[in-house]
């Protein structure tokens, strides 16, 4: 008998459906994933299944017995605990405070601090992650520990079923394989999870089973281990997939339009040099929290206190604010999309126009034709899937969110795109329609600099990837050498000598 | 440019959309326009209500003169919905007000003269600006945040009052002042025509214009304005200027509606507009929300301080009702976010 099983389920926000008649069952020791595109419905189950919105029709049974959740503390009294991609942790308590938060240990009728610490030592520790300070403060903590702390949270709760929607995709590939052998002993122990993921290459290793969804219905439930990626992807979009990657061009010998040399930022930044080129796809690669994303932030003037050269086309670029980087033609799709790279209640008009308002106006006027065209244009040309140009970019899922954050500096004619994961979280369809659209950028003259999480990124589509490790790029690797292997062994901070070592006596 | 994806799937909703008449009631009864339909209503129940309870209330006279008094409410406010819009406040409203009228009259206290009036006027408004303009500066450079910011200036400027007048504001407004507050043109007040030209002004640019597209911007996320190159600094100066200015103007509108500047005049209004902004369907937070409904909130809270008085309550009362309104108006918008979510 499964551990938790839906039936049936139907949910619909205004017109839109979401779930339409969708089931799925999940046993007691297994790890199962829910495999869809943007949009397919697997967030709205989760959300119904951790008591976060109601189901318009269905049932939910949780070990046999049928539920009925009104709020997510119910679902999570009743063993049911998620962990999301949006984190939940308070940014200016401990990492202890936030791993018993709502649960913490008393003595005298208050809050026993020593005993929270030694408790949340031990719960890391039980999970073998990598080492986290109980007692510091989650703000000061890089996106991948904060991303452990909230796993290492829902787990310390022992659920009957632990769901982790997205929950690996800010973790770089170290990470997620400590917390795999974790959940592997969970499963063991015969915790049910339920594990969404874009990377397939996460699904093949960790999961048994699979349910794909297509359209607010499940269209398949497979063995993982029997069904071919190239079959899970055909269920996911109901189409076959082309070439992953748009085939890379010959190698150029522009002039450079970006140069930098010794950027510093201490300690974050330690003295960076690079050359982009134009028509050239540039990677950064490395562990997460390296430096890369000061690199991008810096390089668009957000830090003051940065030193050091930048040339921008042979012109010195004086790195003060993201105007002056505007202008001199560069662009940034930042980090986190919802709080740096749109204003969600804005509309997409709204959103893709505010970087290029000065040339859609006259006399500081806007001019409403101009400003409509220019943005239905984009709408056009990334296939942005939205109700109207005048809905609110949160309305949009996921991937629409990404090509309208990466639409608005199409519009000021950047030259030089700087882009953070910019396929973070989103379904593999959307994915590829912005490495297509990367390359067109790049075969059209533009260069992008571009950090990404994932490897297979790096070695499909760049011409050349720096590894940064410690706030410096310690490695540069083009052509044949950039592999899997040689992106991981420069991540960890291998020396070379150490590397040819290794390989003579492999 | 290549495109990319199959572009049949781009759905621009707007040519779907039913014929324009089906859909501009459709947009009136949308949840952007909610808040104002709702305020605009109000506007009715409260004629409605009292007008059958108290007729005088809704004679010609009456209304013409409440009027009036809600367009220097209204100006006052209109410096408070930019404001707001940006996610700040401006709490030295009060006593920037009422120092650009001391400043007015003291000036012309003994030289009435057309050049010396011009004069005055100018420095009022231009006191106005400054103050203004210090509390944008302190608010974007020193990151001072804006309550804390414009509660100081208040303070300040409550000081410079008591020494410029050493408690005793002399002189009266001049002949165009006094006009202007209390005159008529074809039986039209001059304030209310002023309010008119006001609120086509600002309303324009909150909708059409690159700074006013900027203002809502950094309301609603001021990080992600700031990494789409919008001059954040320059955006949060401008607007506090502008709220100066404003401030200087309902300043002399009310020295010309009482015939003088007297100490605390503008402590009436600091609350009424916020009131005014937020009745209106203006977020508190920032970022939503615009002046159709602050000229709504600002005839609002105007009617209900004629009908208290006409009911013969208590100052008590009044300060109790606006305080509640504010109250209930950000309960019943907040609610409705975060329905919406």
């Amino acid at each position: 008998m499964p551990v938790l099983a839906a039936n049936g389920i139907t949910k619909r926000f205004g017109g839109v459906v979401a779930l339409n008649g969708a089931s799925f069952a999940c046993e007691a020791g297994e790890i199962h994933a829910l495999l869809g595109g943007n949009g397919a419905g697997k967030s709205t189950l989760v959300k119904i299944l951790t008591g976060v919105q109601p189901a318009d029709a269905g049932t939910i049974t949780l070990k046999g017995q049928p539920v009925d959740f009104s709020d997510p503390a119910a679902a999570s009294a009743a063993g049911i605990v998620p962990v999301f991609q949006e984190l939940s942790l308070i940014p200016d308590l401990t990492v202890a405070e936030n791993l018993f938060m709502g649960r913490e240990p008393r003595r005298f009728g208050l809050m026993d601090r020593r005993a929270m610490r030694r408790a949340a030592a031990e719960l890391l520790e039980s999970l073998r992650f990598p080492p986290i300070d109980p007692a510091a403060t989650v703000r000061d903590l890089p996106l991948a520990e904060r991303q452990l702390v909230e796993i290492a949270k829902a787990i310390g709760r022992r659920p009957d079923v632990l769901i982790l929607d997205e929950a690996t995709s800010a973790l770089g590939a170290q990470e997620v394989e400590r917390v795999f052998a974790t959940l592997r002993t969970l499963r063991e122990q015969g915790m049910a999870i339920v594990f969404i993921s874009h990377r397939m290459e996460e699904v093949r290793a960790l999961c048994d089973r699979a349910t794909i969804f297509r359209d607010g219905q499940d269209v398949a439930t497979v063995n993982v281990a029997d069904t071919d990626p190239e079959e899970i992807v055909r269920l996911m979009i109901g189409r076959q997939l082309e070439e992953v990657f748009p085939p890379k061009p010959p190698a150029h010998e522009d002039a450079p339009i970006l140069r930098v040399e010794n950027l510093r930022w201490e300690p974050a930044l330690r003295g960076i040099s690079l050359t982009l080129h134009r028509g050239e796809i540039l990677g950064l690669a490395g562990l997460e929290g390296q430096g890369q994303g000061d690199l991008l932030l810096a390089l668009f003037g957000v830090y003051a206190g940065a030193t050091g050269s930048v040339q921008v086309d042979g012109r010195p670029l004086h790195l003060g604010s993201p105007a002056a980087a505007m202008a001199a033609g560069l662009a940034l799709v930042p980090e986190d999309r919802k709080t740096q790279g749109l204003i969600l209640p804005l509309s997409v008009r709204e959103n893709i126009s505010l970087p290029v308002l000065p040339k859609l106006s006259h006399g500081g006027v806007i001019a409403p034709e101009l400003e409509r065209r220019t943005t239905h244009e984009m709408i056009g040309r990334l296939s942005i899937k939205t109700a109207s140009s005048d809905t609110p970019v949160r309305f949009l899922s996921g991937g629409n969110q990404q090509k309208v954050a990466i639409a608005k500096w199409l519009t000021t004619q950047a030259q030089i795109y700087l882009m953070y994961d910019p396929t973070r979280g989103i379904d593999v369809g959307t994915k590829q329609e912005i490495y297509r659209l990367m390359r067109s950028l790049a075969d059209e003259g533009r260069a992008i600099l571009f950090f990404s999480t994932d490897l297979a990124e790096i070695i499909g589509l760049c011409d050349r990837a720096l590894v940064m490790y410690e706030g410096a790029v310690v490695r540069e690797l083009a052509g044949d050498e950039l592999t899997k292997e040689a992106l991981i062994a420069a991540s960890l901070g291998m020396s070379d000598a150490v590397r040819a070592q290794m390989e003579s006596v492999a | 440019m290549a495109s990319i994806g199959e572009s049949g799937e781009a759905r621009l909703g707007d040519e779907q959309l039913p014929a324009p008449g089906v859909a501009r009631l459709r947009a009136l009864t949308s949840e952007r326009y909610r808040p104002l339909v709702v305020a605009y209503g109000l506007i009715l129940v409260i004629l409605i209500v009292t007008g059958l309870r108290h007729p005088g209330f809704v004679s010609f006279d009456n209304l013409r003169n409440q009027l009036v008094l809600a367009s220097f409410l209204g100006i006052a406010a209109a410096g408070q919905t930019i404001l707001i819009l940006t996610g700040g406040i401006d709490l030295s409203l009060a006593w920037n007000l009422n120092f650009s009228a001391i400043l007015m009259t003291q000036l012309t206290k003994s030289d009435m003269s057309a050049g010396r009036v011009t004069w005055a006027i100018f420095l009022a408004l231009f006191s106005g600006c400054v103050f203004g303009c210090l509390n944008g500066l302190g608010i974007a450079y020193l990151r001072i945040p804006p309550l804390v910011m414009t509660l100081g200036m208040n303070a300040v400027l409550l000081g410079l009052t008591l020494y410029y007048t050493k408690g005793t504001p002399q002189g009266t407004a001049p002949d165009v002042i006094l006009r202007l507050a209390t005159g008529r043109v074809a039986g039209i007040p001059w304030a209310v025509l002023l309010w008119i030209v006001v609120s086509a002004v600002l309303i324009f640019v909150l909708r059409r214009t690159v700074f006013g597209r900027r203002l809502y911007a950094i309301g609603n996320n001021v990080r992600a304005a700031y990494l789409s190159g919008v001059p954040v600094r320059r955006v949060l100066i401008v607007s506090y200027t502008a709220a100066g200015f404003f401030a200087g103007l309902t300043g002399l509108l009310l020295t010309g509606y009482s015939n003088q500047s007297y100490i605390r005049m503008g402590d009436a209004y600091v609350l009424p507009s916020i009131a005014a902004v937020v009745v209106g369907g203006t977020s508190i937070l920032g970022g939503s929300g615009g002046y159709a409904g602050t000229i709504a909130g600002a005839i609002i809270i105007t009617l209900l301080q004629n009908v208290l008085s006409i009911e013969n309550r208590s100052q008590a009362d009044q300060q109790i009702l606006f305080g509640l309104i504010v109250l209930i108006m950000l309960l019943i918008y907040g609610r409705e976010a975060k329905i919406r979510e």
